[in-house]
């Protein structure tokens, strides 16, 4: 868009010095300034100064250097260039606190190797911008493991500097398998759940549900949501479905025509919301307001129920995540967890994928047990080797080309009384891959 | 799709852009600012509804409308007032920073995560007439639009404050020289823009339910884009230009074709470059720029 504004400041300038005149020149200078603030904003919107925070244990010595083993007895330290503030917040936050509690947790049984851990954050804000600076900092300071936001594009500038360094780099959330050796990070991983199993379990859920078509709507802001719907369409179509309409938003966009095409033509069995919140929760709220009470699924990005306070009464919702939040998982140990959240913050996380903090930080000891150093490569060997490993998130295996986990089971919600309510645990029968 | 459904859709959301381009093309008139901070004004009165609607709509809305006009006339007073005599570029430098500023505000204040409450949501339902499914928002907006746009024109037309506005528009230093006290006609202008914001709040508000710290951003973006191709510094061409815009977007989401249709900005852009190719003041553009001093 910049692109074209400026193409025609360009053009129009020539037309002033042609005598075309000052106003012509004042109008198109205000559009163009106002077109470049905008791309501005699109990074800088929720984006905050960032500020190193201390040693966790508020510790003085701090192994310096990149790779090698850290004495035991001594102290690891484990970078995190995290968002705290701005729109990856929500997603981030949740993970980062719940892998503060497991540092604690490690810290009280010896830590790792022996070693206390350290953590080293930086909150991003979620500005673009910050990353690879934010990266370089943690990694001068000495850190031996670097830990990035929950989402490729933002934070593939802080996991290249780290791949630079020969430092292991962790999403531990990211859900698209591009984190990792797709995206050119060959010690890269995500403790994620990957969006082909996911999405897949989402398709099966509705085949099982008995649902013969399907309209997706896909957010086309970001990887994750696009890849979702592809794959869910794949999958479903391969289970006998049929896609009814695709229709595509922005996050923010308002899809009143869309609302108004799909209540217009013939009402399908299930509608997929590819999207994430806040955008993903106006779409809902207008297809509910436009009369559309068809079964909606969803996956991770719309986990949560601070949303769900704008679409009283709402019904026929079901998220596909990682767990569930309130204390209320299949599973003991994830619910253990979300308890001391409660206790520590005050309140239960605000999505499911807070497992993926504790699983983080299992994981890499798990790999330094098995790899007895901190180099980066030696590290990524040691997961490339997980087979079914039990971390909080699930069972996790990693391979060489694939560095996410893509076939945990899963938790279907379904949105009761402005609460999520655990339908079932569930593992997608067959994975489905794009391209 | 049926046709007339699409021009609701398209009328509708064409009447909510032109409510945000009214509010900033009045504002422009009289100080040449763009005041990117406006989508901030909606925003904070946007926050007002969804933190006081359990206090019922009267008092909500009330509240609302106090935050729209108090915020914009803070504005005016702690910001643009003291920059009222540099260039149009400053001033709009200084409206990014106070959107930032505000911003962050709000995120410290309210969260990242958004704050929600279900705003009067009995207009967010579809009644269906003549076999159109009608949301009850759209016909409350492009109605309110209506209504509004009488009362701008009626003031700006019939009074002797609203005299002092556009002749403040039209040539500021003249105005002054013949009586029209400056501060007085501004904070005026600010507080009307403000009292819009709190209106465009209650509409997005309504539509979405939920609140966040970016929440009036996009629209005026667009709005402001909007206001340009029609003509800025007259109050008609922000509101054609703002209408225009809207009307647009909803009409491409409307009829391009599925797998054309996500391309919909582009084609919007590429109506704004064709305007201004032709038009390059504005569709409705005034006969100049005064500077103001």
């Amino acid at each position: 868009m910049t692109t074209l504004i400026n193409a025609t400041y360009d053009r129009v300038e020539v037309a002033v010095e042609n005598g075309v005149g000052m106003r012509a020149s004042y109008a198109v200078r205000m559009l163009a300034l106002a077109t470049v603030a905008t791309t501005g904003l699109a990074g800088c919107v929720a984006s905050k100064s960032s500020e190193t925070t201390p040693p966790a244990s508020g510790s003085t010595g701090v192994a310096r250097g990149t790779g090698g083993a850290a004495a035991a007895g001594g102290e690891v330290r484990i970078g995190v260039v995290m968002a705290k503030t701005g729109f990856m917040s929500p997603y981030d936050t949740p993970a980062l606190q719940a892998l503060q509690l497991e540092v604690e947790k490690q810290n009280a049984t010896g830590g790792i190797g022996g070693s206390k851990i350290v953590l080293d954050v930086v909150d991003t804000g979620t500005k673009m911008d910050r990353y690879a600076s934010a990266a370089g900092e943690v990694l001068d300071r000495g850190a031996k493991v670097l830990l990035v936001t929950c989402d490729y594009d933002v934070s593939s500038p802080a996991a290249i500097a780290a791949e630079g360094k020969n430092v292991l780099n962790i999403a531990p959330c990211v859900g698209d398998p591009v984190y990792g050796p797709k995206g050119g990070l060959k010690i890269g991983f995500s403790m994620g759940d990957g969006t082909p199993g996911e999405s897949s379990i989402m398709a099966e859920f509705a085949h099982d549900k008995g649902w013969k078509s399907a309209v997706t709507l896909k957010d086309t802001s970001i990887k994750y949501t696009q890849n979702q719907c592809d794959i869910f369409t794949k999958r479903f179509q391969s289970l006998g479905g049929t896609i009814a309409g695709a229709y595509d938003y922005k996050q923010g966009d308002s899809i009143k025509e869309t609302v108004s095409k799909i209540s217009s033509g013939t009402k399908p069995d299930v509608i997929v919301n590819c999207g994430y919140n806040p955008g993903g929760g106006q779409v809902t709220k207008e297809l509910r307001d436009g009369g559309v009470d068809t079964p909606i699924v969803s996956g991770f990005g719309m986990d949560g129920d601070f949303w769900l306070g704008a679409i009283p009464g709402l019904k026929d919702y079901f998220i596909v995540t990682y767990a569930a939040k309130d204390g209320n998982d299949p599973d003991p140990a994830v619910n253990e967890t979300a308890n001391a959240y409660k206790a520590k913050y005050g309140k239960f996380p605000d999505v499911g994928s807070f497992v993926t903090g504790p699983s983080t930080i299992q994981a890499i000891k798990a790999a330094y047990d098995k790899a007895g150093s901190w180099d980066g490569d030696k590290l990524a060997a040691a997961m490339e080797s997980f087979k079914e490993v039990p971390l909080m998130a699930g069972p996790t295996s990693f391979t060489p080309q694939l560095h996410i986990s893509v076939d945990r089971p899963m938790r279907v919600l379904q949105v009761k009384d402005g609460k999520l309510a655990v339908v079932e645990k569930r593992a997608p029968q067959q994975v489905v891959t794009l391209g | 799709m049926h046709f007339g459904q699409s021009l609701i859709d398209a009328l509708s959301l064409g009447a909510l852009y032109a409510l945000v381009a009214l509010g900033i093309g009045l504002v422009f008139g009289v100080m040449r600012l763009a005041n990117f901070a406006h989508g901030e004004i909606i925003t904070g009165a946007a926050y007002a509804l969804i933190f006081t609607w359990h206090l019922g709509p009267v008092v909500s809305v009330f509240v609302s409308l106090l935050v729209g006009v108090v915020l914009a006339i803070l504005m005016e007073l702690l910001v643009f007032r003291r920059l009222r005599t540099t260039t149009p570029a400053t001033l709009l430098i200084a409206s990014f920073g106070l959107s930032f500023l505000l911003q962050r505000v709000y995120e410290a204040l309210f969260g990242t995560n958004v704050r929600t409450a279900p705003v009067a949501s009995g207009l967010a339902g579809t009644v269906t007439v003549l076999g159109l499914r009608l949301q009850i928002l759209s016909l409350v907006t492009i109605a309110l639009t209506a209504v509004l746009l009488l009362a701008v024109h009626y003031f700006l037309t019939r009074t002797n404050l609203g005299l002092q506005v556009r002749a403040a528009s039209t040539d500021f230093r003249t105005a002054r020289l013949l009586g029209v006290r400056a501060d007085r006609v501004i904070m005026l202008t600010f507080g009307i823009s403000g009292g819009l914001a709190a209106v465009v709040a209650f509409v997005m508000t309504v539509q979405t339910g939920a609140v966040g710290p970016t929440f009036g951003v996009p629209l005026t973006v667009l709005a402001l884009v909007g206001a340009v191709i029609g003509g800025i510094d007259r109050v008609i061409g922000s509101l054609v230009g703002g209408f225009l815009m809207g009307f647009a977007s909803s009409f491409f989401s409307s009829w391009l074709p599925e797998g054309i249709v996500r391309f919909r900005d582009a084609f919007v852009f590429l109506l704004v470059i064709l305007v201004l190719l032709v038009k390059p003041a504005g569709l409705l553009a005034g006969s100049g720029t005064v500077e103001r001093t």
